[in-house]
């Protein structure tokens, strides 16, 4: 735990890369439940996506 | 997919949900989800869920068949310590319509709006070609032999069912899903002993429910299985002998070997302290000339469905399971006792009250309780949490050579009045 935090502090002191300023659009996107499901006509799929705010997001190519 | 306002994410932003209905004819064969996000300046992102999702195709049924000896349909997808609340077991090669997945369990279609979750651990899935699973129901044949009362049910396949013992009037009552009647007639020959009244409504076109009264107020157990394609339910009788002398009694230790159970500040196991009353229980039991099955007798694990295994085969009269209570509060202290079923309440009921009577305060009588061994319909059981190991005084009390031997006596005690509950006095007589 120590050792991870040093190091996180020593990788935030190194010069801002590229890589490190854009954070991720997308950090999570999933189903919900967050299991594998099998569905039929009639039953809902649930999604749940975690990213940059005020973007669009869509899933299954659809809205 | 809209983005939640922060008051309904804890102040989170950038938090998307979407719904998707699936409609007739929408394909997707088990793969991830894909996602995209588009910000103001254009810039796309794509992402896949972890979990892979499938819609099925309703022209081509899924049908799978229940193995093993212990399969068994959940209510829900539930899960707590005690596992999702049980419908209750099936027989195997019973045939099921999965209409769905979640995680590790298959959605089943009993009937039109009834479902139902079966483990897939539980099922094997039968080559695809086959239709839905139905039958029409033939005339029914009532009989009893030496041991029990059957109730037999022609079907063309192994339907799924769903039963309950309802009191007052004690009656059973078994829905078998995708049964529609040609129960012409219902034969009752010699030798009945247990069964009243048989009949049965149709509830819902795919629903037949058998309605068999029971003629003794207390319900000594049953059974539900096929023989070939035929629905056959075997109904206990009260033991002929209302005595513990002669009965064949189940005493279940719990925990065992490595699964140590709740442990007390001072030391002291669950499973040393089940397995010490256990034998004194057994020791007392036999005094008054019962027969005594013990799921175990030494400190070894034996495993919950095992132990259901074991007393299904040896087929005993009665089954009391003994465990040791444990809390986070250390204040809680007190005696407790379980049931599933309220036709077994009566007896949970009784040694709820003797092991008050050793003056242990009460934590309560429980019913509808989802634990494996209270599960089985074939004989009376109950489930008695001695006491609080995680509080001081009971500990105390558990560990007491003394206290043992009584609440050992309590449950025989607990089994008497029981006994008498149904209606001879020479059990409670001892
Ligand atoms: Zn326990």
């Amino acid at each position: 735990m120590f050792v991870s935090k040093l190091l996180l502090r020593l990788f935030l002191l190194l010069p801002v890369t590229a890589a490190l300023a854009q954070a991720p659009l997308i950090e999570t996107a999933e189903t919900v439940p967050a299991a594998d499901q099998w569905l039929q006509p009639g039953d809902r799929l649930q999604v749940r996506l975690k990213g940059q705010p005020g973007a669009t997001a869509t899933f299954l190519g659809a809205n | 997919m809209t983005e939640m306002p922060p008051t309904l994410t804890n102040g989170q932003l950038g938090i998307y949900q979407g719904t998707y209905v699936v409609q007739p004819g929408d394909t997707l064969p088990d793969r991830p989800i894909a996602f995209e996000l588009l910000t103001p300046d254009s810039m796309l992102t794509v992402a896949f869920s972890q979990n892979k999702v499938r819609f099925l195709n309703q022209n081509a049924p899924q049908l799978a068949v229940t193995k093993g000896p212990l399969a068994y349909l959940n209510y829900g997808l539930g899960e707590d310590r005690l596992g999702g609340a049980k419908m209750g077991y099936l027989d195997s090669l019973v045939v099921l319509h999965i209409t769905g997945k979640v995680g590790n369990q298959y959605r089943v279609r009993l009937a039109e709006n009834q479902t139902a979750w079966v483990p897939e651990n539980n099922v094997r899935f039968l080559p695809p070609g086959g239709f839905a699973p139905a039958s029409l129901t033939g005339s029914w044949i009532v009989q009893g032999d030496s041991l029990y009362d059957y109730v037999r049910v022609p079907l063309t396949e192994r339907l799924p069912y769903r039963s309950q013992v309802l009191t007052e009037p004690s009656r059973l009552v078994i829905d078998v899903f995708g049964a529609t009647s040609n129960t012409n007639w219902i034969t009752q020959r010699a030798g009945l002993q247990a069964l009243g009244d048989v009949h049965y409504e149709q509830v819902q076109p795919d629903v037949f429910r058998l309605v068999l009264h029971l003629r003794h107020r207390q319900s000594w157990g049953y059974g539900i299985g096929y023989q070939n394609n035929v629905l056959t339910v075997r109904v206990k009788r009260p033991p002929a002998k209302m005595s513990l002398r002669g009965l064949t009694v189940a005493v279940d230790a719990g925990h065992g070997g490595p699964n140590t159970g709740a442990v007390g500040a001072s030391g002291a196991r669950e499973k040393d302290l089940t397995l010490a009353i256990a034998q004194r229980l057994q020791r007392a039991l036999e005094r008054k000339g019962a027969r005594v099955l013990m799921t175990r007798d030494a400190d070894v694990s034996v495993d919950n469905g095992d132990r259901i295994l074991r007393l299904r085969q040896s087929n005993p009269d009665l089954l009391v399971s003994i465990h040791v209570n444990s809390s986070g509060n250390k204040a809680v202290r007190g005696t407790s006792t379980y049931y599933r079923y309220v036709a077994f309440r009566p007896l949970s009921t009784a040694l709820y009250t003797e092991m008050l009577a050793t003056g242990l305060p009460g934590f309560g009588n429980v019913g509808s309780f989802n634990f494996g061994l209270n599960g089985p319909t074939e004989y009376p059981n109950a489930l008695v949490e001695t006491a609080f190991v995680s509080n001081p005084e009971d500990e105390r009390l558990l560990t007491s050579p003394d206290f043992q031997q009584q609440m050992a006596e309590s449950m025989v005690r607990g089994w008497q009045i029981f006994c008498g509950l149904v209606g001879s006095p020479v059990c409670a007589a001892g």
